[in-house]
Parts: C-alpha cells; structure tokens; sequence
C-alpha cells in the first residue's frame, strides 16, 4: 500500500473527484437560494431582506392579489347602501331595472374577491412558509460549519429556542408587514367615502377611536409579559410533573410524597396566581374595548339618523357608513400590532445573527492537498496548544510508525484527549506541526484529514436511528454484509442479534436503552465501518468486559494489519494491548517504550498508573 | 412537552422555549407581586384513594351553582348583545323614516344605558367563569398528581412517560378550554343562535327560512369541512416540526461526529427534506384557511345581498305571498342584512366547539382511566408507624414473578440481621434487583412474607418505611436544580452543615469546591455537566444524608469510570458503617466487602457464606471469583 498524493492542480486536471463525503439521501428540495447579509454594519431588516428578495415574484403576485381583493370589495358596502336608498322607491314601484343591474355587480364582485382573497391569502402563505423554511435552513446549514470549540460552548436548548421563536417572530413581522400597505389602502378608500358623506360625522364616528387604540395598547402591553410568565409557570408545573414520573423511585424511596406535592402544589398555585391575574385585567379592559367600539356605533346612528331627518345624507348612505367604520378601525389596531411585532422581530433577529456571525475557527487553506491511501507516519513536532489561555500541551513531540499501536497514558487532566483531537484538528494548535506521511495536516483539506482518521470517544453518542443506521453513519450506503462485519469485529453482532428486532432496533433517546459496553462497542463498529487507516480510541472501551475488549483488538488486526491505532485508557488490560505507551505529563511527551520497559525505567509511570489503577488489586484486602 | 403557548404556538407544536430576554425584566416585575405559597403544606396520604369514578359530572358537582351563575350571567350577556339590530330596526322605522328626532334621542338613551350593563355584565362574567376555571384546575392537577405518586412502580415501567405527561399537561388543558371556554360558549352560542333566528323570525318569516335552509347548511357544511382538514393538517404540521426539532437536537448534541464522519452535507440534505415537508404541511394546512376564510366571507356577502333583494322583492310587493300580513318595513330589512354576519357566527363556533368537546371528552375518559388504577402495593387501612427501626429483615419462603408464566423468584427464605451487610451476587436477570425492590416493598411477594423487626410489611405505613428505608438504583436520578437541592432530596430540613457533612463522606468535596458555585451549581446545564461516576456520588450523599437504617444498593456503584471507582468504595465505608445494608454489585471488589455473600440464581439462593467460605466451597463464586482474578492479572502488574 502506497500513499498517493494529489494536489490541486492535478484534481482539476480531471483526476477523478474525491470529496470523501458520504451521501446516501436524495434532496428533495431545493436549498435556500440566498442568505442573510454578512454587513453586521447594516440594521436587522436589510441583513434579513436578501431571503425576502428570492421570493420577491412570488411575493408580488400574493400583494397584487390581496390588493385586488381589497380593491373588489371596498365598494361593496357603497352598493348595499345604494340598494337600501332605492327601497323607499321600490315601494313606489320605480326604477327595478337599475337595482338587478346593481345584485348582479355585487354577485360578481363578491365572486371576484372570493377568487382573488384566496389566491392572494395562499400565496402570502406560501411565501411565509418558504421564508421559514429558508430561515431554518440557513441557520442549520451555517451550524455544520462550525468547529468543536463553538459547541463546547453553547447550550443545545437556547439554538434550538432560537430555531424556534425567534425564527416565528422574524417570520410573522415580514409577512405582516407589507400587509399595512393593503391595510393602509382600504382606509383611504373607506375614509373618502365617510368623508364624502359628512366630515362631522365622520368626526364624531372616530371619537372613540383613540380612546380604543390607547386602551389596546395598553392591554397589549400588560398581557404579553402575564401571557410569558404563565407559559414559563406551566414549564415549571411539567417540570416537577416529568421529573416525578423519571424519578418515581427516588421520590418513593425517600418517602418524598408528600414534599414532591407540596412543590407541586406551590408550582399550580403559581400558575393560578398569574393566569387569575390576566383574567382580572382582561376582564376589565376587554368589555371597555368592545363595548366603546359599539359606541362609536350609536353615536354614528344617533347623529346621522338626524341628518337623515335634516334631508342631508341618505339612509343607505347612513348603513354604508357603518360598514366602513368597520374598515377604517382596522389599520390602527393593525399598526399598533406591527410596532409591537417590530421590537419582538429585531431581538430575536438579533439573536440569530448572534450564531450566523460565528465563524468557523478550523477552515481550509486555499490550496488543500488531497491524500489517498495514507500509510499512518504520524508525527507531533514542538506541539503547543492551550484551551482559551489555559496551556494544555507545550513542546509536546513523538513520532507513531505506519502500522504502529500506542497508548497514550497520563494523568487525568493531562491533555492526553486533546493529543487525538489535535490529530483530526477539531482545534487548532499554537505552534509547532502534526504530521501525517509528512505533509502538514493544515495542508490538507479538512474533510479528507477526517475521513483518514477514524476517532472512538468514550461516551459514545449514539442518535436516535435503528442500530444498522448509527453503525453506517459514516457510511450510509454499506451494504449489509459490510455492517454486519463491523458489528462482529467489534464484537456487537451478537447482542444486536439477540434483540427482538436485531439491527432494526430503534436505539432511545441518547442510546440510554443499551448499557454502557453495548453503547461503547457500537460505537467502535461505527468507527470499524469506514475502515480508517488511522484509529483513535479515546477511552473507548473503559465500559467493555476485558475479554471482549482483547478480542476486539484482534479483530482490528484482522482487518488491516497496516492501520495505525492510538488507544488512550487507563486500564492496564488495554495499555498491554498496545505495541509501545507514549507517557504524557506535563504538556510534553516524557518517555515512549513499551509497557514492561517504562515500568522498569520510569518510576512516574508506574505512579500514575498506580493512582489510576488502586481498585485493580483492592479484592485482596478483606 | 406538547400543548405550552399562545393558541397559535401549540397549533403548530412548539415546545416552550424560556422566555425572551427583552422580556425578563417585565417578567421578574410581576413575579415581585407573586405571593410565594410557602405556607402551603398538602397532605399526601396513601390511602385516599379515588372514591368515585371521575366525571366532568361528579367533578363539578361541589361547584353547581357556581356554575348555573356563570351560566346566568353568560345568557344575560348575549341577551344584551342583540339588543342593539333591534334597537336599529326601531331607530329607522320609528325615527328616521317618519323623522321624528325624539325617538332617536329615546333609542340612543336605551342602547348607551344597556351598553354600560352589558359591559358590566360581561366583565363580572369574565373574572367570574375565568377564576372559577382556574380553581378547579388547580383542583385537578393536585388530585391527579397526588394519585400518581401514590400508584405503585409497576405502574410507572408500563407507563411510557410521555403518555403520563400528557396527563398532567395536554389533558388537563384540553378539559380547562372545554370548562372556561366550551362549557360557556355552547351555552352562550346557543342562545344567542335561538335569539338570532328569534328576532329574525319577528322581523320576516320567509327570509328567515332562506338563512336557514338555504344559507346555514351551506356555511355549516363548510365549516365541519374545514375543521376535519385543519385538525388533520395541523396534526401533521406537529410531527413534521417535531421531525425538525429532533433532527436539529441531534445534530447539535452529535455535531462532533458529524464533523469526523463528514456528514455535513449528508445532513444538510437531510434536514432541508424534513424543513420541506415541514414547509408542505403548513401549505397544505394554508391552502385549507385562505379556501375557508375567503368562502366563509362569500357566503356572507352573498347572503347578505339575497336577504336585500329578496327583502327588496317583499317591499316592492312583487311577490306578495312571501309577506301575507304587510308588517315588514325598510328598518327590519336593514336590520335583518345587518344581522346575517352574525347569524353565521354561532354556526361556526359551535362546530368549533364540537372538537374541543370531543377533546375534553377523550382527556375525561384518560384522567378516568388514570385515577381509576389502584396501587399495586397498597397500605393497610390502619397501618403500624414503626419508629427507630434496627432493620432486622426475615424474608420467609417468598415467590415473585412480574408476568404469571415467568416465575423471577420461588420459595427463597433469607434472614439478614440487624447491622449486617450482605451482598447478592449471580447471572444477569436472576433476580437480585428484584429481591432488592420486594424489601422495599416497591412490590408484593406472590406468596410468602417479608418482616422487618418481626413487622410484616404490608402491616407497616409506608412512608414510616420508606422514611428509614434507603434504596440507591443503578441510574442516578438527579433533580432539576442545584446540587445542593439534589442532595437535599432526602431530607429537604437539613443544614448546609449537614449537607457538607454527607459531601465529605462521600468524597465529592474537592469537586464542589472546584465548581464556581459551588453547592448551588446547577446539575443540568451543559457546562457544568457531571460525570456519570460523580453524579454517582451525589446519590449516595443523597442517601447518606437520609441517615437510613437500612440501606440498599442496586448496583448503584457500576458504570463508574475508573476515577471515580476509589472515590466510591472509600463512600461506601463511611456509607455502610452501623446499617444493615443489602449491596447488589457486579463488581466483585464492591461485592467482597460485605459480611455475608449469597449467589442469586435459578430462582432462589444457591450458595451463601463468608467470601472465604465460598471461595473453599468451589462452586459458583469460586468460579466467578477464579475469572475475575484471571481478567486482573492478565496485565502481569506488579504492584508496590
């Protein structure tokens, strides 16, 4: 086996393309077709509005629409006022031919805005999913760009919040927005006609308008907080509710009945307290609301039924009135809406941008080699790295042959983890090089580095797919058979077999419904699978019985006798397995050889071993 | 976690997720004004059972007449609301028709006087039904809540837990909107539905009955349409976010992986296919509301405008059978195409209220089911406290099995004596954990008996044996909250002195003073994150604290990382000293400690003895003994 090297150059020469990236889905859907501006100079809407201006036809034809159907329907209550003034005539026998002209106008421009509302309303809708969708999107497509140290750092709950809220809040403010301009239209057709009527009674129609507006803000603005504390109390309720479910046993060991209710109950009281509290303030404000906006109702009729006995406006003209005073209320109540959406839209905005601003700290240089094959040479050169400004390693050096088995030991807390990861450089060192077949790792594309060494952490994560899908993760398209010979060398296919559903078993949430060795050995067939010239074992098998763990170890041999693997472990049944130990204390590499020559030579090795390993010989006490 | 949030937020299935920051400051001022209950003490009993099946009927009851007021006040209410057609019809055909100002000036007194009572009403009505709804809500989750810790722990292995939740959450929920706002607005809905048509009826006979066999059927087949597609569009809409949700939790909690096993492209491609079909449910449910809202709308204006040329029609006497006695005039006309939009309205929100019924009704018949269960272990109706046990346990010929054919334990006797430790030992699935719950009567032996201090079990109040009683599982359970909270579980009265006390027996005291906040750390947040061999620790504080006389061990010091395995066995020995102790271990280091040692297998107890009695016995634990002492010294450790 040789290592081939291909650079830059000779890729595009059209040597086959090697992207290392296992796909094994088909897109259904298109990705996004834009995303947001980079400028954090520029204010929240601008950053936001390159996803709006995709859509931007779409987006037109659901505003003409709407438009349209405004503009069919507003005319509508000046007919019905126009029929009710020829009833006094009907009764007189005059001109019918005039009123069926005028039902079969309004048939068709009720058909007409049926027609137009709904396609207008659709295609807004539609719009509005597609921002969201996009919007989610982007955020995911910008989260696997990261690097390991961003995800040391955040809580999962707080993106997933902000992939849920803050994207619905962005989302409704840009579509509700254009809105107001249909909004804001319609008020000016049904205000010439009120106008056009009598302006006093269009004075005295609004007067309790304001009061209206005021009043709802008002509401608005006591309610949102009250209506957040009673979502974050009914949290808590379900809280002490789950926790007393999951951890029955506990509360019953302990004879805590009695607290746990208790607890619960002051959670409940909380809940009645705040949702009590909104009753009482809407109970107020609510009829106040209404029951002005009919005033202004009573007012119309009272001072307008006087100026139809004044002769000065016609009765229909009075009940077209009505109907207006309907749409010219709407864009006050509307803005207020809009402004309070505003604030909600920029913070959760500004949330988002919080995570699509983070850049990638590991990123490729601009003209990445491509290795195949690699023999395994590993070589760590004057390594200094440090986690924030805390130095882990300083001037760390050692050298791993093709082929080769180290363990690395060392206390805890050594750095002995941060070795590997450097390895696949999830983090980036400060000085000094990591060598693989002797070209610079920072040379070569990152995913190309990753798909050569293979590493198996401790706590294996397993996702909540069937067993056959977590094995294949780095590799969705194996075939059975391969899968199959993973689970065996890692000495996983029986347990798995001897489930109910064997390799279609839906793992639980976090692989918590398999123990610990059966986790660590899936996760090791996961690793097996790719089949990497190069093996990372972080403390990969600390949970796995020692038998099993040797014959793992001679399964590995058997399917590459020239891989090279890195075990890191505490137990001494793991650290024999290896061919020579690299004893790391204190930032660099103190001593290599094998196990029997460290333990004769260096006395800090057996020390640290022995702090490590004080139970293996702890039966002999009693 | 289902069913938190505005109306709009749990129709599309969003989990609650904290309160915006721009909003906490407001939040944390109203929660000044929050009494903090601390004088509420519940008392738990393990007797009250539920006497009654539950019905909404028999769960109301001490409340009816409560509720008939409410019921008052909710027809006074819409009584009033449709005086103001009537009032207009008056105004037209008395007023403004004949012109005389006068009467105006009378209506217009009349409607601002029955506005003001209206109001009023309507405000009173809404504190009344509101509060009375937050009671007995309260009322039920207590009741519920209370049953639950009083069910046994079978009940909790055949529960899934999520459906459990649902109990508490989305049912209790479901049966609130059908008490605040079902209850009240079929009664509500209804009456002002006969109103209308009664008025109308009064206004015109024969445009009355085209609203009503023409118009209604057409807007009530519409709306049951719309409802059937919506509630089936929106269920879709939750699972296709509820995919996203997941797929994104995962991906951020495995991102690690993802990166090494280069799946970012993978599951972009992914996760766009879950955001599209999410995307595609919401159109789907999109395209259903515009059909809908713009119909609903048609069906109105429309209607609308056949009442007036029809009514037009009656006036112009065209057609004079349609108003044989002549009464209709210009103002009823008006009036009546004014009422028509609400005349629809009841129509749609009874139909609305029928799925809330049907929901209500499902949660009822859920809560029944839930409350009826009996717990498995029940208490005696006068049940011995018994005080400062010595934990001298006799276990009397005893046989268990979960399932009828699969017997776990048969005819076993075993006496463990005041303050001796014993450990059992044996294959996986023997039955040690088992025996380990049927001491703390967590189950019922089929036949046979357990005495602790000569006390019969099942004669003894649990929650005296619970409260000296100490059992450690395998999966330390930590609560939300500090560590200090978690540790304090067992014991909610002790000191911080105490609670340092049972950190330093256990050995966690140099990990509490290493955490920035120290005992107040909170265990769950991602960043201070335990490890599982210290959230190991933690249990057994946990239990140390309790100070229990007897304490039980279910394999509570496995899956312990090597670290932490010192630390453990040094927790045991301040843990164990002076208790009667049962420990289950497949560590054969932890199992070793113990004064007797019994081997757990083919249903009962096969060897029993001191560990050098069994080693010289050759049999099973020899055995074990012998391989485990192989997989040690196959390292050839030479050990100073």
């Amino acid at each position: 086996m040789s290592a081939t090297l291909i650079d830059a150059a000779q890729k595009q020469a059209g040597a086959p393309s090697l992207d290392f990236e296992p796909i094994n889905v088909e897109a259904r859907f298109e990705n996004p077709r834009a995303t947001i501006d980079t400028d954090r100079a520029k204010n929240w809407f601008k950053r936001v509005f390159p996803i709006l201006w995709v859509n931007k036809w779409a987006f037109s034809i659901g505003i003409a629409m709407t438009i349209l159907a405004m503009l069919v329907g507003v005319a509508l209550p000046a007919m019905t006022g126009q029929i009710i003034d020829e009833l006094p005539n009907a009764i007189t026998g005059n001109q019918p031919d005039h009123f069926l002209f005028l039902v079969i106008v309004m048939i068709t421009l009720t058909t007409l805005r049926f027609i137009f509302g709904f396609l207008g309303n659709y295609q807004m809708s539609r719009v509005s999913n597609q921002l969201e969708a996009d919007l989610r999107s982007v955020i995911y497509n910008h989260l696997v760009t990261l690097s390991f140290s961003f995800y040391d750092n955040i809580q999962t709950g707080q993106v997933i919040s902000r992939a849920n809220s803050d994207i619905k809040a962005i989302q409704m403010f840009l579509m509700m927005s254009p809105m107001l301009l249909t909004s804001v239209l319609s008020f000016v057709f049904a205000a010439v006609y009120m106008l056009s009527v009598s302006i006093t009674l269009t004075l005295a129609a609004l007067v309790t308008t304001p009061i209206v507006y005021v009043l709802s803000m008002k509401l608005r603005a006591i309610m949102f907080p009250l209506s957040w504390l009673t979502q974050s109390h009914q949290a808590d309720v379900a809280v002490i509710v789950d926790e007393n479910i999951n951890g029955q046993r506990i509360v019953k060991s302990f004879a805590q009945e009695q607290n746990q209710l208790t607890l619960l109950g002051k959670a409940a009281k909380k809940l009645q307290w705040v949702q009590v509290r909104a009753i009482d303030v809407s109970s107020i404000f609510n009829p106040i609301i209404e029951h002005l906006t009919v005033l202004g109702q009573v007012l119309v009729w009272v001072y307008g039924g006087w100026l139809v006995i004044q002769g000065e406006v016609q009765l229909g003209a009075l009940v077209a009135f009505n109907m207006y005073l309907m749409i010219i209320q709407a864009p006050f109540r509307f803005l207020g809406l809009l402004l309070q959406m505003e604030q909600r839209a920029k913070a959760s905005a500004g949330r988002i941008f919080e995570i699509l601003d983070e850049q990638p700290e590991i990123t490729d240089r601009a003209n990445t080699l491509t290795l195949k094959n690699p023999r395994g040479v590993l070589e760590f050169d004057n390594v200094d790295f440090a986690y924030k400004d805390d130095p882990v390693l300083t001037g760390l050096s050692f050298k791993v042959e093709s082929g080769e088995t180290v363990a690395i030991v060392g206390r805890t807390g050594s750095g002995k983890s941060t070795v590997v990861r450097l390895l696949s450089r999830f983090y980036e060192i400060s000085s000094g090089s990591i060598k693989i077949d002797g070209i610079d790792i920072r040379d070569l594309a990152l995913k190309n580095l990753h798909f050569h060494v293979g590493q198996v952490l401790d706590e294996p994560f397993l996702f909540s797919i069937s067993i056959r899908d977590n094995i294949a993760y780095g590799k969705p398209d194996a075939s059975q058979a391969e899968i199959i010979n993973a689970a065996k060398a890692a000495q996983a296919h029986d347990f798995i077999e001897s489930m109910e559903k064997g390799y279609d078993t839906v793992v639980g949430e976090r692989g918590y419904t398999l123990s610990g060795g059966q986790r660590q050995r899936l996760g090791i067939a996961r690793a097996l699978l790719v089949n990497p010239p190069i093996l990372v074992l972080d403390d990969a098998t600390s949970a796995i019985d020692v038998k099993v763990e040797s014959d793992i170890h001679d399964a590995l041999v058997n399917l590459m006798t020239e891989r090279t693997t890195i075990l890191i472990a505490h137990r001494l049944s793991t650290i024999s397995l290896a061919d020579r130990v690299v004893l790391i204390d204190e930032g660099k590499a103190i001593a290599t050889g094998t196990h029997q020559h460290l333990l004769e030579t260096v006395p800090r090795y057996s020390e640290i071993l022995s702090q490590q390993n004080r139970l293996s010989e702890g039966g002999s006490k009693s | 976690m289902k069913g938190f949030g505005s109306k709009h937020a749990s129709a599309a299935g969003l989990p609650f997720a904290g309160i915006p920051p721009e909003m906490i400051e407001k939040t944390n001022a109203l929660m000044k004004d929050e009494p903090d209950f601390n004088d509420l003490n519940l008392t738990f009993s393990h007797q009250a059972s539920e006497q009654q099946p539950f019905s909404l009927l028999n769960f109301l009851s001490p409340y009816k007449y409560r509720m008939l007021g409410a019921l008052g006040l909710v027809g006074m209410t819409e009584a009033l609301l449709l005086l103001g057609p009537y009032l207009i019809k008056v105004a037209i055909d008395e007023a403004i028709i004949p012109k005389d100002f006068s009467v105006l000036i009378w209506v217009a007194t009349i409607w601002i006087f029955s506005l003001f009572i209206a109001g009023f009403v309507s405000g009173f009505r809404q504190r009344y039904v509101g509060r009375l709804g937050q009671l007995l809500m309260y009322e039920l989750r207590i009741r519920v809540f209370a049953h639950l810790q009083r069910l046994s722990l079978d009940f909790f292995t055949k529960e899934k837990a999520g459906r459990l939740m649902a109990r508490m959450t989305s049912d209790i929920e479901a049966l609130s909107n059908l008490l605040q706002n079902g209850l009240v607005n079929l009664v509500a809905q209804t009456l002002s539905l006969l109103f209308i048509i009664g008025i109308l009826l009064s206004f015109n006979v024969k445009l009355t009955l085209i609203l009503l066999v023409i118009a209604a059927p057409v807007m009530l087949a519409m709306t049951i349409w719309f409802k059937t597609v919506s509630s089936k569009g929106y269920a879709n809409v939750r699972n296709r976010i509820a995919d996203v949700l997941s797929d994104l939790q995962e991906s951020l909690s495995g991102m690690r992986l993802v990166i090494s096993f280069n799946r970012m492209k993978h599951n972009i491609i992914n996760h766009r296919n879950r955001v599209g079909d999410y995307r595609d449910a919401n159109n789907y449910t999109a395209r259903a509301s515009a059909t809908y809202s713009s119909a609903t709308m048609f069906v109105d204006s429309a209607t609308t405008i056949i009442i007036l040329a029809v009514g037009y029609l009656i006036l112009v006497d065209v057609n004079p059978e349609l108003d044989p006695q002549g009464t209709f005039t210009v103002g009823a006309l008006v009036a009546f195409a004014n009422m028509v939009s609400r005349f629809f309205k009841p129509i749609n929100s009874l139909v609305g209220l029928y799925n809330e019924f049907q929901s209500g009704n499902a949660a009822v018949i859920k809560l029944r089911e839930l409350l009826g269960t009996p717990p498995t272990v029940k208490e005696k109706s006068h049940p011995i406290e018994i005080e400062d046990m010595r934990g001298d346990i006799k276990i009397q010929n005893i046989s268990f099995s979960y399932n009828e054919n699969e017997p776990v334990i048969k005819n076993l006797s075993l006496h463990i004596e005041a303050g001796k430790i014993i450990s059992f030992v044996g294959p996986t699935g023997a039955g040690k954990s088992t025996l380990a719950k049927l001491i703390a009567r967590f189950y019922d032996p089929n036949k046979g008996s357990i005495l602790i201090d000569d006390y019969n079990l099942k004669d003894l109040s649990i929650k005296s044996l619970h409260s000296q009683l100490g059992v450690v599982p395998q999966e330390p359970f930590l609560f939300h909250g500090s560590i200090k909270d978690n540790i304090r579980f067992s014991n909610m009265h002790a000191s911080s002195d105490d609670i340092m006390k049972a950190c330093k027996a256990v050995g966690i005291e140099d990990l509490i003073e290493r955490l920035p906040q120290g005992l107040d750390t909170p265990c769950h947040e991602r960043g201070s994150s335990l490890s599982s061999g210290e959230r190991q620790l933690l249990a057994l504080a946990r239990a140390f604290l309790s100070k229990p006389r007897v304490l039980i061990l279910d394999e509570a010091t496995s899956n312990i990382d090597q670290q932490s395995e010192s630390k453990i066995e040094r927790a045991l020995d301040n843990l164990l000293q002076g208790r009667t102790a049962v420990i289950i271990a497949h560590r054969l280091a932890t199992a070793m400690r113990a004064d007797i040692i019994a081997v757990v297998k083919d249903q009962g107890i096969v060897e029993m003895g001191s560990h050098t009695e069994l080693i010289g016995r050759h049999g099973y634990y020899a055995e074990m003994h012998q391989t485990w002492m192989q997989q040690n010294s196959g390292t050839n450790l030479s050990h100073q």
